[in-house]
Formats: C-alpha cells, sequence, structure tokens
C-alpha cells in the first residue's frame, strides 16, 4: 500500500514539473507584454535585451492610454460583437451539427462538404465581397458590421457534428418511443449534452472575434465603432514608437477575454455533473 | 405537442416562484439565444431602413495626423464649396491609412491591406500621399493612369502638376505612367499642415466619382 | 431513378429529411452568402487577367494555370508548406493532448494552468512576434546563450522552417488543448472506475479507454488542424522580413498568394494559388475522410 501511495506522489510531482515548465514557456509573451507595458519608452527599446525589470514601475502608461482612448466604448463594442458572434455562431453551428451527425436526409453529404470547404480557402479572400455586401447595404460603422462575417461558423458546425457523433443512440432511441419528435429529441436531450463542444465553440468564437483585426479596421472606421483590436492597431499607427503605452493598451485589452475565458471554463467542469453522470 | 402538456402539467402546482426558476433552469440558453436572435433582428432591419446612402466622395489620406476627417474644418470646406447635402449623400475623409512604401515591404499592413480593399471593392476615389510614396503605390497598377480618358481632362488640367510612376510590362519593357497630381502647394500643405515633404493625389483605379475628385482638386488648390 | 427513391421513403424519413434540411438551413444559407460567393468570385478570377491602372479583367483562359504550375515559386511554397505542417500538426496534437490529460484530472491550479495554457491565444500579436524575435536573436537572443551557440535562428535557409514552425507549435497548443479538455468531458467516468478495479495503470488506462474513446475528437483536430497549417501566413510575416535570406525557403503557399493579390496587383494569379491549394487541401482531406472509417471509434 505505501509503495502505491509514494509512486503516486511521485507521479503527482512529475507531472507538476512538467506543467510547470510549460506554464513558463506559454506566459513569456505575456509577461514580457506586462512588464514592458510599465517601462520607459528608452528601457522598452533598450539594446541590451537583459534589462527585463523596468527600472521604476510606471503606472502612467496605463492612465495614459486610459485618457485618450475612450476604452469603456471600446470594450462595449467588442463584448457587443463577441456576444452576438457567439450566440449566433453556437445556434446555427449546433442546429446543423445536430443535422449532420444524427439524421439522414438528401443532399447531406454535399452539403456537408460546403461545410469542409469553407474552411480550406485562405480567409483573405472573404474580405473584399464581405466588404462589398456591408457597404451595399449602407451598414458601415455598426455593431452589425462588426458581427456580420461572424454569422455562421463552418468550423462550429463541423466540431459540433462531432461532438453530436459521439454520442450514444440508446438516448435518443428511448425520447423516440417516449413520442418526442426530432425538434424536441434536439432541444431536450442532445443538445444539452453537446455542452462541451459548445463552449469550446463559444471560447474560438470569442478569441477569434477578440483577434480579428481586419475586419473591423475596414468595415468600422469610426473610432466610436469600432472594435478593440482595431482601435490598437490605430494606436500602433500613431505612436509606433511608444511600445510601452502599446503594451499597456493591449494589457488591458486582453483582460475581458481572460474573464470570458474563465466564465466559459467553469462551465467545462460543471459539464461533467450533468453529461457524465448520466451516461 | 405531447411535450408541451407533459411541460405544462409540471408547472401546474408549482409557485409563481418556482415556475420562473424551472422555466429559468431548463431553458436559459434557449432563452438568451432567442431574444439576443430577435434584438438582433429588429436592430438589423431599423438600420437598414435608416441607412443606404450613396457616397459622393471618397479620400484616403495615408500618413497624416492633421485635422482632415468627417467634421473637421477641412471637411466642412469641400462640403461647402461642392455643395453637398451630407445629410443625403456622404463625403467621406479617411485618415485612418498610415503605411510608407519607401521604407520597404508592407506586407501584413493592415492599413495597406485596409487601402488595397478600398480600392478594389470602387469605394475610395482618390488618395492623398508623400509623392514618394504615391511613385511606390502606383508602381502597382493600383492607380488610374490619368491618361485614360476618364481623368484625361484632369490630366489636361493639371498637365504642369503630373507626377509618373514606372512599371514594368510583362515582356520587360519598362514604361512611364502618369499616376499622380501634385499638391503640394495645396490648402493642406499651407493651412492644414498635414504634409512634411509635400503631398500628391492618385486617383483610384476604379474611382466611381471623377467629378467629385475635381471638385476636391479645385477646393484644395484654392488661393 | 430519383423519383423513385423518393417515394418509397416512408413517412418517418421524409420526416427526418424535412427536419435535418431545416435545421441546416441557418447555416449553409449563411455560409453560401458569406463564403460561397467570394469563393466562387476567387474561381472566376483565376480564369482572367487584372488589368493595371484602371483596365479592365481580360478573360485568359487556363493561361494562370499553365504558369502557376509551371512556376518553381509554386512548388517550392507549397513544399515550403507541408514541411510546415509536418512539424507543427504532430507535435502540437501530442503535446496539448497530454496536457489536457493531466488537467482532466483532479489536482491542484488546474484553473490556474488550464488558464497559463490559454494565454497565448489572447496575447497582442506584436508582443508574441517581439518575443520570439528576442529568443531568436543571433547576437542577443536567450537561446544562442543557453546553447552557447551563434546560430542564426530564423535567417539560416537550412533551419529558419524550423524555427517558424516551433512558434506555430507554441501558439496552437492552447487551442488544441480547449478541444481536448471538451473531447475528454464526454468520455463517460465509469470506464475509468471500471478500469481502476481492474487494477489498469494511468498509462494503461490513456491507451485502452482515453485514446480510442477520444478517437473522434482527436480526428476532428486533426483534420481542422492539416486544413489550417497549410494555409499558415501571419507567423511567417510576424517574424520574417522581405530581406531575409531564408525566406524563399520558408514562404508559404497563403504568402505568395497574398504578395501577389496585395501587393502586386495580380489578383488573377493569385486566384490561381488558392484554387491549386483548395484542389491540394481537398485531395488530403478526401484521403483523411476515407481513414476516418479504419480509426475513428464512434459510439
Amino acid at each position: 500500500m505505501d509503495s502505491v501511495r509514494t509512486r503516486d506522489r511521485i507521479v503527482r510531482i512529475v507531472i507538476h514539473v512538467i506543467l510547470i515548465v510549460m506554464s513558463i514557456i506559454m506566459i513569456v509573451p505575456f509577461l514580457w507584454m506586462a512588464l514592458t507595458a510599465f517601462k520607459t519608452v528608452q528601457e522598452s527599446t533598450s539594446i541590451d535585451p537583459f534589462v527585463i525589470l523596468p527600472a521604476d514601475w510606471k503606472f502612467e502608461n496605463f492612465t495614459e492610454v486610459w485618457k485618450n482612448y475612450n476604452f469603456l466604448l471600446l470594450y462595449k463594442n467588442t463584448l457587443l460583437m463577441i456576444f452576438f458572434r457567439v450566440v449566433c455562431a453556437v445556434l446555427t453551428a449546433t442546429m446543423a451539427g445536430y443535422a449532420f451527425g444524427r439524421l439522414r436526409f438528401p443532399g447531406k453529404n454535399f452539403l456537408f462538404s460546403l461545410v469542409l470547404i469553407q474552411m480550406m480557402v485562405p480567409p483573405q479572400i472573404f474580405l473584399l465581397p464581405q466588404y462589398l455586401m456591408i457597404s451595399k447595404l449602407g451598414m458601415l460603422n455598426t455593431t452589425f458590421a462588426l458581427v456580420f462575417p461572424g454569422l455562421v461558423s463552418a468550423f462550429g458546425t463541423y466540431l459540433l457534428k462531432t461532438s453530436f457523433q459521439g454520442l450514444p443512440k440508446d438516448l435518443e432511441e428511448a425520447a423516440e418511443i417516449d413520442g418526442c419528435n426530432i425538434g424536441q429529441r434536439f432541444l431536450m436531450i442532445m443538445a444539452p449534452l453537446t455542452r462541451s463542444g459548445m463552449v469550446s465553440l463559444g471560447i474560438f468564437t470569442a478569441v477569434f472575434a477578440f483577434k480579428d483585426l481586419m475586419w473591423p479596421m475596414i468595415a468600422c472606421t469610426s473610432i466610436e465603432t469600432t472594435s478593440l483590436s482595431a482601435a490598437l492597431a490605430k494606436m500602433q499607427g500613431q505612436f509606433a514608437a511608444n511600445y510601452p503605452q502599446l503594451m499597456a493598451a493591449a494589457l488591458m485589452a486582453c483582460i475581458p477575454m481572460i474573464v470570458i475565458y474563465l466564465i466559459f471554463q467553469k462551465q467545462f467542469v460543471e459539464g461533467i455533473a450533468t453529461s457524465g453522470g448520466k451516461l | 405537442m405531447k411535450w408541451l402538456e407533459q411541460e405544462k402539467r409540471k408547472l401546474e402546482g408549482l409557485s409563481a416562484r418556482k415556475k420562473r426558476e424551472y422555466v429559468w433552469q431548463y431553458y436559459k440558453l434557449w432563452i438568451i439565444g432567442g431574444v439576443a436572435l430577435i434584438l438582433f433582428i429588429i436592430y438589423f432591419a431599423v438600420h437598414l431602413i435608416n441607412a443606404n446612402r450613396d457616397t459622393h466622395l471618397y479620400v484616403g489620406f495615408v500618413n497624416t495626423y492633421a485635422q482632415v476627417e468627417n467634421g473637421s474644418d477641412f471637411w466642412e470646406g469641400y462640403v461647402k464649396d461642392a455643395g453637398v447635402d451630407t445629410g443625403k449623400v456622404n463625403v467621406i475623409f479617411d485618415k485612418e491609412i498610415y503605411f510608407d512604401m519607401t521604407q520597404g515591404d508592407v506586407t501584413g499592413n493592415h492599413y495597406y491591406e485596409k487601402l488595397v480593399v478600398l480600392v478594389d471593392s470602387e469605394t475610395l476615389d482618390a488618395v492623398v500621399m508623400e509623392p514618394d510614396n504615391l511613385k511606390e503605390l502606383g508602381a502597382n497598377g493600383r492607380l488610374m493612369d490619368l491618361e485614360d480618358e476618364r481623368t484625361r481632362g484632369l490630366y489636361e488640367k493639371y498637365s504642369d502638376r503630373i507626377i509618373t510612376t514606372v512599371t514594368e510590362e510583362e515582356d520587360g519593357t519598362k514604361r512611364e505612367v502618369p499616376v499622380g497630381i501634385d499638391i503640394s502647394d495645396s490648402i493642406l500643405m499651407t493651412e492644414e499642415n498635414s504634409y512634411v515633404k509635400g503631398c500628391a493625389l492618385g486617383i483610384s483605379s476604379h474611382v466611381q466619382h471623377v467629378d467629385a475628385v475635381e471638385e476636391f482638386l479645385d477646393y484644395v488648390l484654392q488661393e | 431513378m430519383k423519383q423513385k427513391v423518393k417515394k418509397k421513403m416512408t413517412r418517418a424519413q421524409k420526416n427526418e429529411a424535412v427536419w435535418g434540411l431545416c435545421f441546416v438551413a441557418p447555416a449553409i444559407i449563411g455560409l453560401i452568402i458569406l463564403n460561397f460567393y467570394p469563393i466562387i468570385n476567387t474561381i472566376w478570377q483565376s480564369f482572367h487577367k487584372t488589368g493595371d491602372f484602371g483596365l479592365g479583367n481580360t478573360f485568359v483562359g487556363l493561361a494562370n494555370y499553365t504558369s502557376v504550375l509551371t512556376s518553381g515559386e509554386f512548388w517550392q511554397s507549397l513544399l515550403n508548406t507541408i514541411k510546415y505542417a509536418i512539424i507543427e500538426v504532430p507535435f502540437s496534437i501530442v503535446i496539448a493532448l497530454v496536457l489536457a490529460v493531466f488537467l482532466n484530472r483532479k489536482m491542484r491550479f488546474r484553473s490556474g494552468y488550464r488558464t497559463i495554457f490559454f494565454l497565448p491565444m489572447v496575447a497582442a500579436p506584436a508582443a508574441v512576434a517581439m518575443v520570439w524575435k528576442w529568443l531568436y536573436n543571433q547576437q542577443y537572443g536567450l537561446l544562442n546563450h543557453i546553447f552557447g551557440t551563434q546560430t542564426a535562428w530564423i535567417s539560416d535557409p537550412a533551419i529558419a522552417w524550423i524555427s517558424v514552425a516551433v512558434i506555430g507549435v507554441w501558439s496552437i497548443i492552447g487551442y488544441n488543448m480547449v478541444l481536448f479538455l471538451g473531447g475528454l468531458q464526454e468520455i463517460p467516468h465509469d470506464y475509468y472506475e471500471a478500469a481502476e478495479i481492474d487494477g489498469a495503470t494511468g498509462i494503461r488506462q490513456f491507451f485502452n479507454i482515453t485514446v480510442p474513446l477520444l478517437s473522434p475528437t482527436t480526428f476532428f483536430i486533426v483534420q481542422t488542424r492539416i486544413i489550417a497549417a497549410l494555409q499558415i501566413f501571419d507567423i511567417i510575416y510576424m517574424v520574417m522580413d522581405k530581406t531575409n535570406v531564408a525566406m524563399s525557403k520558408v514562404e508559404s503557399l497563403v504568402c505568395v498568394f497574398y504578395d501577389y493579390t496585395f501587393t502586386f496587383d495580380n489578383k488573377g494569379y493569385g486566384s490561381t494559388m488558392v484554387v491549386m491549394l483548395l484542389i491540394f487541401i481537398m485531395i488530403i482531406t478526401v484521403i483523411l475522410q476515407r481513414a476516418e472509417k479504419k480509426f475513428v471509434f464512434y459510439n
């Protein structure tokens, strides 16, 4: 018994060591962002790269940026964009994923190949036609314009199809015998079980919406309607040399993303309680 | 609708608060999603009715920090001169473009990409930038050859201000193409101080409003 | 023939078909408007020569295709792209899988670790580029300091492609990990409990339960990562300058496409590159879909 326990402990320690080493590797750019945000311009462009810590922690970079840009408005635009993109993408992808993964209907393979093909072309080619559409609609510089390219997600459809395919058949058969039609089966039984797939899709949709730079830059040119990342790029254009302020702004920009991630990833843990037990 | 009946039966005996809790517990995601979607559709419809205006002129200003954007005095001056009703049509002066092609490659410069999209989508009419920068941009063929019939009038009118760029044909021969009009003595320089080393105007190869560009030139080159 | 098949559909099948089509309708209509119109437009462009200085497009038939297929640039960039994918896809998937399995068990700081591995996804691209450039710097770089070498990590044509792929692996681990964590959630706990009673060790459990039951997720990740890796673009332009001597040995297909479309005004030629890439990825996808039936375990 004792040897098992010591072996367990050793395994646990080894796992922690691996995780810590990986953590350090992953966190470096983020730390660098944070440290640069507190430096003076001279320190940040110092030729000696081993000047790692700022000599004097400058909070002015943050207050300066906060004063110059209406961050609250930018947060609002970005969060609205993320919210609507997540809702639309998750909704359409879950429905389509269920149909592709579980139902039989004519043209299924052809339609699914459309989903795959969308992922195969570089996204740069969508830019111009989508811009033309939104400009013809007269919707430039609106929240709708920000959401527009993210209304549906081919990646999400594929992801949710995989999730639905992984679920056991008997659950649905039981419901069918109970007299549930397909819509009810989807709504009441199948959709709640693919929660973790939906959460993953939610996280990715949020991250990609947040990182999307080109689209908000051309579709929402005014600073009142654009997203955080486009505003950051604008700052980069204006203070190309002021790295510390840029990093301060970038740091402030990604804090809501981390909060969103923490909220979503709590859903993963809750997922065990709801779906794992039943199976 | 067997399921609806079942749900109704479940709710029958419960208090109002319990009812709300039950519904929220089981349907919260669907409720949030549904409400969001409906709001979104309404918002979209409202915008669609109110928006949709034609553009009178779209000019891009590259690498300037001067106040020339929409709403500035410079912009209002043009609107007044050209007699445009901005309640009906848009006049867009866009200065959110920063790139310098004389300093080497612009791959991955999002402002450059933006300019390309604006040109190729037939949105942008003209661009104002430093003469050297303009020459580099022109070499790629995204600016109008001013000798083209659409802009021939301007070419003749401003023949003493023409800026040319050199482009390589497919067979390797080099050709000089007039792509810009030097406006270094314009009010952009004298009053707005928007450029240090002079500036020039190029016309997009997909220009839609040549007449408005001419008005713009008249406006900036006024005494 | 088709008429007959339709008539043979029972009421239940018809019902299922109607529901199925209704369910995919929003997503498919959205894809057609947002994405398929642009794709068809690109294919149309690939048969045209783009006119400079305000001249319109001229139809050139397959001329763009013959010049793409006979250009060394195309084949070199295709080779570069494949080399990149060969490093990025397997390494990022294996590392992410191991991390996800570790982080799926109850342990201290689980949430903390999960958040840290997610951070590269939200870090500002400018910061990521700066840090990696600094790590790789020949004179001051941390890597050369640690190894005591003078290696030119990103300007030596022989190793630059590996250095770039390492950044790719690094930035995609968190992404794969989130997907794996999602997939692990769907594996019922009783399997593990049963295995524990049988006295199976962690490693045996991993290979006998986790790997087979996770195979749909793994397949999904493999497929989407291959597709995405073959479209690599931003990492390359972030860390490599155009003047870099190793550029021609690293430049991916999408980089070349980008050059022709944005930098030079030659959309027709650029579009042809995209169509070739599309065809190439489609071939790989068909092969993968065949493999799916053999290696993937569905409930």
